[in-house]
């Protein structure tokens, strides 16, 4: 037989199970689960489910039926946003929007990688994602630009706000493993 | 075509690749753009990670970059997809929905600003390629670039269509016909051309695996054919191939070697710039280009 395994043996859902919020959240985005038709362009033109786990079309079909094992799922968070699917999609369902909602919903419960948590710490330190270094200092300083860009960077107290107000995120869900 | 723009320097530009941020501003003095600094501008957010942890802070946090290209009274310039992909979205969503732009204000008022979204949200590639475009770019360079290459649109320039409404994402030509048309370079087709990179989304941020196995796939195609460079317009785009190329050799045992030269420097070399800072870029920083008279 050739390699294939099975995560889990699947899983039997009673229809009355349904997360109200993830219903609500897709049609919010754009993504009516009724209208969702199951046919696979999205799968079919997901380049990162060419090499990954990921596949839209499934993760799709769960959130409409209010799946709530979606959240958790890290196959979500391997989107790389490429609209692919969006600009494809045969009912105009915007399928990117939805993946973001869906992960909206699972950082609020916790659902978050320590290496996006990382990201965030960053931001909330510098006002950027990424951070200026010494090389890259002495590289602008050749080059002629300011040192330091005209930018958060140079007002701490700006950052400091922004830090106050925005990403504040949930702590780490207690089912979370740690993949990284 | 504007003649002032406030210029949007994101994160990747100002902080790992600073030579696109000095020819940027070459090209622009070049063309009479006159630059307005945007004091205080943050991450645009990006819309990759930021949007996926809590949309509605990620617009609050592009409204507040708006706010401020605003209070300089000129359209915004980003030269990165990811830049435009949230700047043009956030912008955009304002300008239609007031009960959203009351929302965002009620917010930003907390950090001082207020925003109107009566401004556009401009990509360099969008600016050099139609409003200025293929045909009166040839009057403001001082030579044609002798490069055979491949080019790499990104994702967020064109898509989703239905929002920018630039050009056809599924067979585009704005970048040819500027590349070609109006800096004389020879282009070739290649398999993957207009796939992802692989870098967005936070996918290189927390899986890199998965994010090296999209760029393995797509630089793979590249070394088909015999392309000196590959051009690119977006700094994101540019981390991810100039940097993941190192990685893929050193932890692949590959062999890529491929200069990545994004759409700002290759204009500022054909306008006459010699050294477009390719010394400081991890792949092949030894390449220099040609240049033919006109």
């Amino acid at each position: 037989m050739s390699g294939t395994r099975y995560k889990a043996p699947p899983s039997v859902r009673t229809p009355l199970e349904k997360d109200p919020e993830i219903e609500e959240a897709l049609i919010k985005a754009g993504f009516d689960p009724n209208l969702c038709m199951q046919c696979g362009t999205c799968t079919a033109s997901c380049l990162s489910g060419r090499w990954t786990a990921m596949r839209t079309r499934e993760i799709m079909r769960k959130a409409a039926f209010g799946d709530e094992s979606v959240l958790s799922d890290p196959d979500i968070w391997l989107c790389t946003t490429c609209y692919a699917c969006y600009d494809r999609c045969p009912r105009d369902l915007k399928v990117t929007d939805a993946i973001i909602v869906l992960r909206n919903i699972a950082s609020e419960r916790g659902f978050i990688a320590d290496k996006h948590r990382k990201t965030v710490d960053i931001l909330h330190k510098t006002g950027h994602a990424v951070p200026i270094n010494d090389k890259i200092k002495a590289i602008r300083k050749e080059l002629g630009l300011p040192e330091i860009p005209p930018t958060a960077f140079a007002y701490p107290e700006e950052v400091r706000k922004m830090a106050q107000m925005l990403f504040i995120l949930p702590p780490k869900h207690e089912d979370e493993e740690d993949t990284q | 075509m504007s003649t002032e723009y406030s210029f949007f320097l994101g994160c990747i530009m100002p902080n790992r690749y600073p030579a696109i941020e000095s020819t940027t501003r070459f090209v622009l003095d070049k063309l009479g753009i006159e630059v307005k600094e945007m004091e205080k501008a943050g991450c645009c957010p990006a819309p990759g990670v930021f949007r996926s942890f809590n949309k509605p802070d990620w617009m609050v946090a592009a409204a507040r970059n708006i706010a401020i290209a605003e209070s300089n009274g000129a359209d915004i310039l980003t030269v990165c997809n990811g830049c435009f992909g949230t700047l043009f979205e956030v912008n955009h969503a304002l300008k239609h929905d007031d009960e959203l732009k009351k929302k965002v204000n009620a917010r930003l008022k907390d950090l001082g600003y207020h925003v109107e979204a009566s401004g556009e949200v401009k990509h360099i590639a969008q600016v050099l390629g139609f409003d200025i475009g293929p045909t009166e770019i040839r009057d403001y360079i001082k030579r044609e670039v002798a490069l055979t290459g491949v080019i790499h649109y990104g994702c967020h320039f064109l898509r989703p269509f239905t929002l920018k409404q630039i050009d056809d994402p599924e067979d585009p030509t704005i970048l040819e016909d500027y590349f070609i048309d109006g800096l004389g370079i020879e282009l070739l087709d290649y398999r993957r051309k207009h796939a992802c990179c692989g870098a967005g989304g936070g996918v290189r941020a927390a899986h890199i695996e998965a994010s090296m196995d999209m760029l393995y796939e797509k630089m793979a195609a590249v070394k088909q054919v015999p392309a000196q460079a590959l051009l690119d317009i977006c700094p994101f785009c540019h981390l991810q191939f100039d940097g993941g190329q190192q990685t893929l050799n050193k932890q692949r045992g590959t062999d890529f070697d491929i200069p990545i030269i994004h759409i700002s420097q290759i204009t500022a070399f054909a306008m006459g710039m010699d050294d477009i800072g390719m010394k400081y870029q991890a792949t092949a920083p030894d390449f220099k280009l040609e240049g033919r008279p006109l």
